[in-house]
C-alpha cells in the first residue's frame, strides 16, 4: 500500500474514528471501528499488527472484567457468586465490550500508523512546529545510541570488575548506578554536540520551508468525503437516540435493528476500501529517485 | 584585503580565565584551503568554531575584535545569512547527523533556511552527486560507514553552495582508505568549486599537498601563519613534530626545503646517494622456545546475533609480545579485543594461559587482562584520580590498593595531578588515567583499543614511550590501530584482519612491506632505495650516518 | 478549500460532541476530557514554539527525555515502577518548570510508542508533565533539596500521577458508574500507587545526588549563553 495521502488524512480518520469508538458503549459503533482498521491492516500486510493487538487486548479484558467485578455489581442475568461479588452476564459482556474497544483502538493506531508517511509528516510539521519535531526526531535518533552506549559501558565495567547480573542486590544497584551515571554525563556532552551540528545549518534562523511537500490529492479527496458522510450518518444515529446503549438498564436493544446502523457499518468500510483501491498511485519524481 | 580575515580576535569561553583566542590576526584569500595545526587545547577549534559563528553565537563567552567574510564581520551577519555562507563539518559522524534518511539529511540545512522548495530538489541532487553518495540517498544513516556518513555530513554542508566550508578534524575517526576518499573530496570541492576550505586536523600526512595557507596555533595564539612551503622551510623545532613523516625526514638529512607531495619526495631521495650499506634495522632472529602460549586460539568464532564478526580465527600470542591489529572498519579487531578480555561469548577453542576462557570467572580475566577502551571518558566517574585508579585496584581485589595505585601514578607520571578531579584533565592526561585504571591491578596483558585517535603528535611520543616501557617490563600488550607508524614504533608483531580472519601475521618485514595500504610512510618513500626503513628514525639514521651526498 | 473542509470537519465533530454531552455524560467526558488535554498540551507545544527555548535547549531536553523513556521501558516489566516519576522531577527541578513539563510529556508519548498507544496517553502525558512542572515550581524556592525531601515529593508526584489516571480508569471503565464505586477504585488504586511512590523514593535515594550533581554542572555551561548575545538578532 503506498503512503501517498497527505499527512492531514490520517489524523482526520483517527479523530474520527475515536471519536466514533469512545463515545457510545453499542456494539455496532465498536463493530464499525474494528471493520475500519480491520480492512486496512489486512489489506496492507499489517498482519502481524492483528495478532500484536490481541496479545495486548485480551489481558485488558480480563483487567476491566475484575475491575468491574470488584467494584460494581449491578446486572439482572446472575451466573455466578466468586468470594461473594455476583458475575453477571451484563458485567462479562461490558468487559468483552470494553476489550474490544481497546482492542480496536490499538488496532486503530497501527492502521493510521500504516498510512502516514514518517518523511512527509517530518516536513508537514517540521515547517510550522520546527522546534517540537526536532526534539522528538532528536529523541528517536537518541535512543537506539543509548542502548548501545549502555552494553558498551557495561562492558568496560565489567573489565574493571564491576559485577552487574552475579552480583547481590545492594551490589548490583550500586553497579547500575556507575553505568547510568556516566551513561547520563556522556549524552549529555553529545547533546550539547548535535545542538552544535543544527545551528551551523541554520536551525531555527527563519521560517523554515518544505522539502517534500504533499498536496491533497482525489484519493485524499475521496476518503475525506466519505469520512464526512459516515460521521454525518452517525450524528443522525446520535440524535435518535439510537447510539445509547446500556445493557444494565436494558437500553437501546430495541433501537438495534435500527436500519442507520446498516448503513453506518457500510459506510465505515469505504474509507479504508477507497485507500486500498486507490492506492497505487504513479509516484511523485523526488520518490521515484530516493525510494530504494 | 583578503578574503576571510581576522583582527585582533579573542575569545573566551564562558567561565574560563584563560583565554581560548588570544588576538588573532590574519588573512585568507577567497579559494584558498588554510590547514589549521596545533596542539590538542590549542585553540584551532576554537578558531574554526569562530569563523563557523557558533563560537559566541552558541557558545556564548566574550569576545572581541573582527572575524569578516568577504568584507563582512560576521558579528553583522544574520544567523540565516551566516549558514548558508559558511557551513561546518564536525569530528564524529554520528554526533552530526540528524535525520534518519540520506537525502533528507542533506535537506535539512536547507529547510532551515527557507531555501524555495524546488531549488532544495535541485541543489540536494547536486550535492549528493559531488560527493559521490547518490545511489546512498535512500538509505538510512544507521546503515552507513563512518566514511559514509561524514560523505553525507559534507554533502549537507555542500548544499548551500557556501562560500567557505570550516572541517574540525574530519578524518580522526576514520580508517585510512575512508581517510583518503574525504581528503580526496576536500581536495576536489577546493578545485572544482573555489570554495574556501579551513581544515583542521591531527593526520596531516596528506593534507600538506594541498593546502595553500598553515596556520599553527600554540596556546590561543597563532604562531606561524603562512605559505605551506614556508612553514616547511621553517627552522622552528616545535612545528617539527607535525609535518608529515617524508618532511620530517629531509628535515633531518639537512634539506632546507623538504617538498611536500610523495612523488617529488622520492624524486629528492633518489638524488641522495647514500654510502651507507648497513641495513638500517636488523631482524632478531625469532626465538623458539617451548615456553606455552600466554593466549592461543583455535577457530574462535564470535558475533553479534546471527552476523559472524570473528571467523575461525586461529592464532597465538607469547608473553612479552606487542602485537599491533590492523585492518579496516569492520574486519572485526575490536570483536576480538574484547573476546580476549573474556567480554564476549565465542564457539572455538580460546585458551589463556592453558585453561579455556570460558572456565575463567569474570573478575580473574580482569585481573589478568585489562581492557582499555577508545573513550577515555568511560573510566571517569570518581572524584580525584587516585579513587579512580582504587576504584579498580578494589574491585579486582588487589592486595595492598594503596600501594599498588601509588606505583601506578608514578609510572604514569601522575602522581602530582593524583588529588585533582580527572573530568578537568586534558585528553591526553585523561587517556594516562584510563589507562591507569587498567594498570592498577598489574594485569600480565594489557589491551588497548584505538588508544591513537584523535590525539596530538606530541601525545603520540609519549604514549608510544610508555607503551614500550610497559612491554619491556613484561606487560604483553595488544592494539589496534590504524596509525601504522605509531604501532612500527611501538610493536614488533603485526596482524591483519580481515572479515573476522588473520590475514596476515608476521614481524614487519613480513607484513607491512608486503602490503598496499598498512604500511608506513617512510617505508613507501624509501622503499626503492632500502626496503628494511619503516620508521622515521631508522630512515633518519640511515640517511645521515655514513656519507650521504646529493 | 482546504480551510472550508477543516471548518466543516471541526463543526461537524464538535455538534456530535455537544450532542453526545445531552445524552451519555460518561462517555462524553472521556471524550471531552481527552480533546480538552489535548488542547493544553497543544497549547503548550505552541507556546514552546514561540518561547525563546533555542536549539541547544531542544538538544537537551530531547536528550533527557530519551533517556527517561529509555528508563520507563527498561521497567516496564515490574508492576508500576516508573523511573520517569523521579526523573521528570529532578529535570524540572534543575532546568525549570517548562523544560521539566516537556521533558515529561515528550517521554510519555515516546515511551508509549514502544508500550502501546491508547487514549491513556494524553493523560500520562499531561500528568508527568505535571511532574515536571510543579517540581520546577519548587526549585525556584529552593535549588537543592536534601535527597530525602526530594524523595517525598516524588511520592508526592507518584500519588498525584496516579490520582490523575485512576480518574481517567474509573471513568471509562467503569460501567455502570456509581460514586460509591467511584471512591472505592480510588481507595484500592491506592495500593498500587504505593508502588510506584515505593519506588520513585527508591530512585530518589539511590540516584538523587549523583544526577543532580551532572545536571547541574552541565546547566551552568548552558546557562550563561542565553544572557548575552552580541547582536540582537540573533537567537543562539
Amino acid at each position: 500500500m503506498k503512503k501517498s495521502l497527505h499527512i492531514l488524512t490520517p489524523v482526520f480518520l483517527l479523530a474520527l474514528s475515536l471519536f466514533f469508538l469512545f463515545s457510545s458503549d453499542h456494539p455496532f459503533a465498536i463493530c464499525g471501528s474494528l471493520l475500519f482498521s480491520v480492512l486496512l491492516l489486512a489489506g496492507g500486510k499489517g498482519r502481524k499488527k492483528l495478532r500484536q493487538g490481541l496479545w495486548f487486548a485480551l489481558p485488558m479484558t480480563l483487567f476491566i472484567l475484575l475491575f468491574n467485578l470488584v467494584f460494581v455489581s449491578s446486572g439482572v442475568t446472575e451466573l455466578a457468586v466468586v468470594f461473594g461479588k455476583r458475575v453477571t452476564l451484563e458485567s462479562i459482556l461490558y468487559a468483552v465490550f470494553m476489550g474490544a474497544k481497546l482492542l480496536a483502538a490499538a488496532y486503530l493506531f497501527f492502521a493510521v500508523g500504516s498510512l502516514v508517511d514518517g518523511d512527509r509528516a517530518v516536513s508537514y510539521f517540521g515547517s510550522r512546529l520546527p522546534k517540537s519535531t526536532l526534539t522528538f526526531l532528536l529523541i528517536f535518533r537518541l535512543i537506539p545510541r543509548f542502548i548501545e552506549s549502555f552494553f558498551h559501558l557495561k562492558e568496560v565495567y565489567t573489565t574493571r570488575g564491576v559485577e552487574f547480573d552475579e552480583a547481590p542486590f545492594r551490589e548490583k544497584v550500586k553497579s547500575y548506578r556507575i553505568v547510568l551515571s556516566v551513561l547520563l554525563e556522556q549524552s549529555l556532552e553529545s547533546s550539547f554536540e548535535i545542538g552544535e551540528a543544527a545551528y551551523t545549518r541554520g536551525f531555527l534562523s527563519t521560517k523554515r520551508s518544505v522539502y517534500e511537500r504533499g498536496r491533497p490529492a482525489l484519493q485524499d479527496w475521496l476518503v475525506f468525503s466519505a469520512a464526512l458522510l459516515l460521521l454525518a450518518v452517525y450524528i443522525l444515529l446520535l440524535i435518535r437516540g439510537s447510539i445509547s446503549f446500556n445493557l444494565y438498564f436494558g437500553d437501546g436493544l430495541e433501537r438495534l435493528s435500527d436500519p442507520l446502523w446498516m448503513l453506518y457499518l457500510v459506510l465505515c468500510t469505504a474509507p479504508a476500501v477507497l485507500i486500498l483501491l486507490t492506492g497505487r498511485k504513479p509516484r511523485e519524481s523526488s520518490e521515484v529517485l530516493w525510494d530504494i | 584585503m583578503g578574503y576571510l580575515t581576522a583582527e585582533h580576535l579573542c575569545y573566551t569561553y564562558p567561565e574560563q580565565k584563560r583565554p581560548a583566542l588570544d588576538d588573532l590576526t590574519f588573512s585568507l584569500e577567497r579559494g584558498e584551503i588554510l590547514l589549521l595545526l596545533g596542539r590538542s587545547g590549542s585553540g584551532k577549534s576554537t578558531l574554526g568554531k569562530a569563523i563557523a559563528g557558533t563560537v559566541p553565537y552558541f557558545y556564548g563567552g566574550t569576545v572581541s575584535g573582527q572575524v569578516c567574510i568577504g568584507g563582512t564581520p560576521l558579528d553583522q551577519m544574520e544567523h540565516n545569512r551566516r549558514s548558508q555562507t559558511v557551513g561546518m563539518v564536525f569530528q564524529y559522524p554520528e554526533k552530526q547527523l540528524i535525520l534518519n534518511k540520506v537525502h533528507r539529511e542533506v535537506a535539512f540545512g536547507l529547510e532551515n533556511t527557507g531555501v524555495p522548495e524546488k531549488t532544495i530538489r535541485r541543489r540536494v541532487f547536486e550535492a549528493m552527486q559531488f560527493a559521490g553518495i547518490t545511489p546512498l540517498a535512500g538509505r538510512e544513516i544507521d546503515s552507513l560507514s563512518g566514511g559514509q556518513k561524514q560523505k553525507v555530513a559534507i554533502a549537507s554542508a555542500l548544499a548551500f553552495f557556501p562560500e567557505c566550508i570550516v572541517l574540525d578534524e574530519p578524518i580522526s575517526q576514520l580508517d585510512p582508505l575512508a581517510a583518503e576518499e574525504i581528503l580526496n573530496l576536500i581536495r576536489k570541492i577546493n578545485e572544482e568549486l573555489g570554495i574556501t576550505i579551513v581544515l583542521i586536523e591531527q593526520r596531516t600526512g596528506r593534507c600538506f599537498e594541498f593546502a595553500d595557507k598553515v596556520g599553527f596555533m600554540e596556546g590561543g595564539r597563532l604562531a606561524f601563519f603562512g605559505g605551506t612551503q614556508e612553514f616547511l622551510a621553517s627552522p622552528e623545532s616545535r612545528y617539527e613534530p607535525f609535518f608529515p613523516e617524508p618532511a620530517r625526514l629531509f628535515r633531518r638529512m639537512g634539506i632546507a626545503q623538504p617538498p611536500a607531495g610523495m612523488k617529488a619526495a622520492r624524486a629528492l631521495l633518489g638524488t641522495v646517494e647514500c654510502k651507507n650499506t648497513v641495513s638500517a634495522a636488523p631482524v632478531p632472529p625469532q626465538e623458539k622456545t617451548d615456553e606455552k602460549p600466554l593466549f592461543s586460539l583455535e577457530g574462535v568464532s564470535c558475533g553479534y546475533g546471527r552476523q559472524t564478526v570473528l571467523n575461525r580465527f586461529t592464532a597465538s600470542i607469547r608473553k612479552g609480545e606487542c602485537i599491533s591489529l590492523l585492518g579496516a572498519n569492520g574486519a572485526g579487531k575490536t570483536t576480538l579485543l574484547k573476546t580476549l578480555a573474556g567480554l564476549k561469548d565465542y564457539q572455538g577453542s580460546l585458551r589463556l594461559k592453558g585453561i579455556e576462557l570460558k572456565k575463567w570467572k569474570r573478575k580473574e580475566i580482569a585481573g589478568t587482562v585489562g581492557y582499555v577502551s577508545q573513550n577515555p571518558d568511560d573510566y571517569l566517574t570518581q572524584d580525584t584520580v587516585r579513587e579512580e585508579l582504587l576504584f579498580t585496584a578494589r574491585h579486582l581485589g588487589v592486595e595492598e590498593p594503596e600501594q599498588a595505585v601509588d606505583r601506578t601514578l608514578r609510572f604514569l607520571e601522575l602522581t602530582d595531578l593524583a588529588a585533582r578531579n580527572p573530568k578537568d584533565l586534558s585528553g591526553g592526561q585523561k587517556q594516562r588515567v584510563a589507562i591507569g585504571s587498567a594498570l592498577a591491578a598489574s594485569p600480565e596483558v594489557l589491551v588497548l583499543d584505538e588508544p591513537t585517535r584523535g590525539i596530538d603528535v606530541p601525545l603520540k611520543q609519549s604514549l608510544a614511550g610508555l607503551l614500550k616501557q610497559l612491554n619491556q617490563s613484561g606487560v604483553t600488550i595488544l592494539l589496534v590501530t590504524h596509525d601504522v607508524e605509531f604501532a612500527c614504533v611501538v610493536s614488533d608483531r603485526f596482524w591483519i584482519l580481515y572479515q573476522g580472519e588473520l590475514l596476515a601475521d608476521g614481524p614487519r618485514d613480513e607484513v607491512l612491506s608486503g602490503s598496499l595500504y598498512y604500511t608506513t610512510s617512510i617505508h613507501k618513500l624509501c622503499q626503492a632505495q632500502n626496503p628494511a626503513l619503516f620508521t622515521l628514525e631508522e630512515a633518519a639514521r640511515y640517511y645521515t650516518e655514513g656519507e650521504a651526498s646529493r | 478549500m482546504k480551510r472550508v473542509c477543516i471548518t466543516a470537519a471541526a463543526v461537524l465533530l464538535v455538534g456530535g460532541l455537544m450532542l453526545l454531552a445531552a445524552s451519555d455524560w460518561q462517555n462524553a467526558f472521556t471524550l471531552v476530557s481527552l480533546v480538552v488535554l489535548a488542547g493544553v498540551l497543544a497549547l503548550s507545544f505552541f507556546y514552546f514554539e514561540a518561547s525563546v527555548i533555542g536549539t541547544k535547549q531542544i538538544a537537551l531536553i530531547s536528550t533527557l527525555s530519551a533517556f527517561t523513556a529509555m528508563s520507563r521501558v527498561v521497567f516496564a516489566p515490574l508492576p508500576n515502577i516508573q523511573p520517569v516519576t523521579f526523573l521528570t522531577a529532578l529535570c524540572g527541578l534543575v532546568l525549570g518548570p517548562f523544560p521539566g513539563f516537556l521533558v515529561g510529556c515528550t517521554s510519555a508519548f515516546v515511551s508509549n510508542v514502544f508500550l502501546g498507544q491508547g487514549p491513556w496517553t494524553p493523560w500520562q502525558m499531561f500528568g508527568w508533565g505535571m511532574t515536571g512542572l510543579l517540581c520546577g515550581l519548587w526549585g525556584k524556592r529552593n535549588a537543592k533539596p536534601s535527597p530525602v525531601a526530594f524523595g517525598l515529593s516524588c511520592v508526592g508526584f507518584s500519588l498525584l500521577f496516579g490520582w490523575i489516571m485512576n480518574l481517567w480508569q474509573a471513568v471509562t471503565y467503569l460501567r455502570p458508574f456509581t460514586w460509591p464505586a467511584f471512591l472505592l477504585t480510588y481507595v484500592t488504586s491506592l495500593l498500587f500507587d504505593l508502588m510506584h511512590a515505593t519506588g520513585s523514593f527508591l530512585f530518589a535515594v539511590i540516584f538523587y545526588e549523583k544526577f543532580h550533581k551532572i545536571l547541574h554542572r552541565y546547566k551552568r555551561r548552558m546557562a550563561v549563553t542565553v544572557l548575552k548575545p552580541l547582536s540582537p538578532k540573533e537567537e543562539p
